[in-house]
């Protein structure tokens, strides 16, 4: 039996290797291009398109899922937002933290109600439409996880979500930042502006790392506000489902969720802030750290690129894309005023 | 008698969260700067 269970093994660890291989020579090949490219392309840029055609190559070979093994998005991201706690001082945080969880307070509770609103118009499946409003209103992916986690969602829903947040948040990262400078939006609007829009966080860092440093540590802090928010809204729905749909199906909702979905990374670059503002770091050591933080957000947008599947896309149909749509636009408009209030003077 | 069945295990890397990973690995890879083991760092 044992030695049937080894071949698969030895063949799992290959496949990792390989994986491992093409994501750093990616990675090299995205820091490359960005140092020889004008400034409008910029390495999250250069990063997603990479992961997005070598993704599509490994589509049509039918080796996605193998070869993706090491493509972990989220993870490499999450470390990229401890690291970046290295560069910002707790007083920003503070100062940033604040406005930002007013902002998200208003823009979640906002935008999701508008999304629920439209979806009900439009006929989505009630599941489908949870899974929507908690993507477009929070956090994108890792919300529409969450969310799907609350209502007992279908894999293939989560899947058309999945690929709606990263077709829409892919040309946002780029067209964004262009629109802010276009209009000579500052630093701080333009982050906040970024941080309370796009879904996904990936890209949001991507935004604020083409417009600057001040950007992206302003829209990281933004959006880690209301990536905080997950676990209610996860609560929240959990709730509702418990007492409206399906009453014997969704588990008991309790305080301990609103923890487990807690985006606990975000404490990890709290840390990591507090040690930096107590003077702990020298200037050359957080330009190593400020380094590394730009290699695990390439690896992460090369991640991104590369988990879209245009397969899905072609199943979504006109009705959820349009709804979808619509609440992006209205989220646009709604956080461009709510960042130019809190953060645009 | 049938022998009693321990819990299964699970695989090394699915015992802590992806949050959990993100925090060793950024603070393992700051203490691998500031001990100097890791840098200049190109970018």
């Amino acid at each position: 039996m044992s030695s049937s269970r080894h071949p698969a093994r030895w063949t799992q660890a290959v496949w990792l290797i390989a994986s491992l291989v093409l994501l750093v020579a990616l990675a090299w090949a995205t820091n490359r291009l960005a140092a020889i490219s004008p400034k409008a392309l910029e390495y999250p840029l250069w990063a997603a398109l990479l992961g997005l055609v070598t993704g599509a190559i490994a589509a049509a070979a039918g080796v996605r899922e193998r070869l993706g093994k090491a493509f972990r998005a989220e993870l490499f991201l999450k470390t990229g937002l401890v690291l970046l706690g290295a560069a910002v001082n707790l007083g920003e945080i503070l100062s940033v933290g604040a406005r930002g969880v007013i902002q998200a307070l208003a823009l979640v509770s906002l935008v999701f109600a508008f999304t629920w609103w439209l979806g009900g118009r439009l006929h989505l499946e009630k599941k489908l439409r949870a899974l929507m409003c908690a993507a477009v209103s929070v956090c994108g992916v890792s919300a529409a996880i969450a969310a799907a986690g609350a209502v007992l969602a279908k894999r293939e829903q989560l899947a058309y979500v999945t690929a709606l947040v990263i077709v829409t948040a892919l040309p946002m990262m780029v067209l964004m930042p262009w629109i802010a400078a276009a209009t000579g939006m500052s630093p701080a609007w333009a982050g906040a502006w970024f941080g309370g829009n796009i879904d996904t966080t990936a890209a949001v860092v991507g935004a604020g790392a083409t417009y600057g440093e001040e950007a992206v540590k302003v829209a990281s802090i933004v959006k880690m506000a209301q990536n905080a928010l997950i676990g209610v809204v996860a609560f929240l729905l959990a709730l509702y489902w418990v007492a409206k749909e399906e009453r014997a199906t969704v588990g008991r909702p309790s305080a301990r969720m609103i923890w487990e979905r807690f985006p606990k990374f975000v404490l990890g670059f709290i840390a990591v802030s507090v040690l930096a503002s107590v003077g702990l770091f020298t200037k050359d050591q957080v330009k190593d750290v400020n380094a590394l933080r730009n290699w695990a957000f390439t690896l992460a947008f090369i991640g991104i690129g590369w988990q879209l599947s245009f397969g899905e896309l072609r199943k979504i149909g006109l009705r959820p894309l349009l709804v979808y749509l619509s609440a992006t636009v209205f989220n646009t408009l709604l956080a461009l005023g709510m960042s130019w209030v809190l953060f645009g003077h | 008698m049938e022998k009693p069945q321990s819990p299964e295990r699970k695989p090394f890397f699915s015992r802590l969260s992806e949050d959990e990973w993100a925090i060793i690995v950024g603070l393992l890879l700051i203490l691998l700067v500031v001990l100097g083991i890791l840098g200049p760092i190109p970018w």
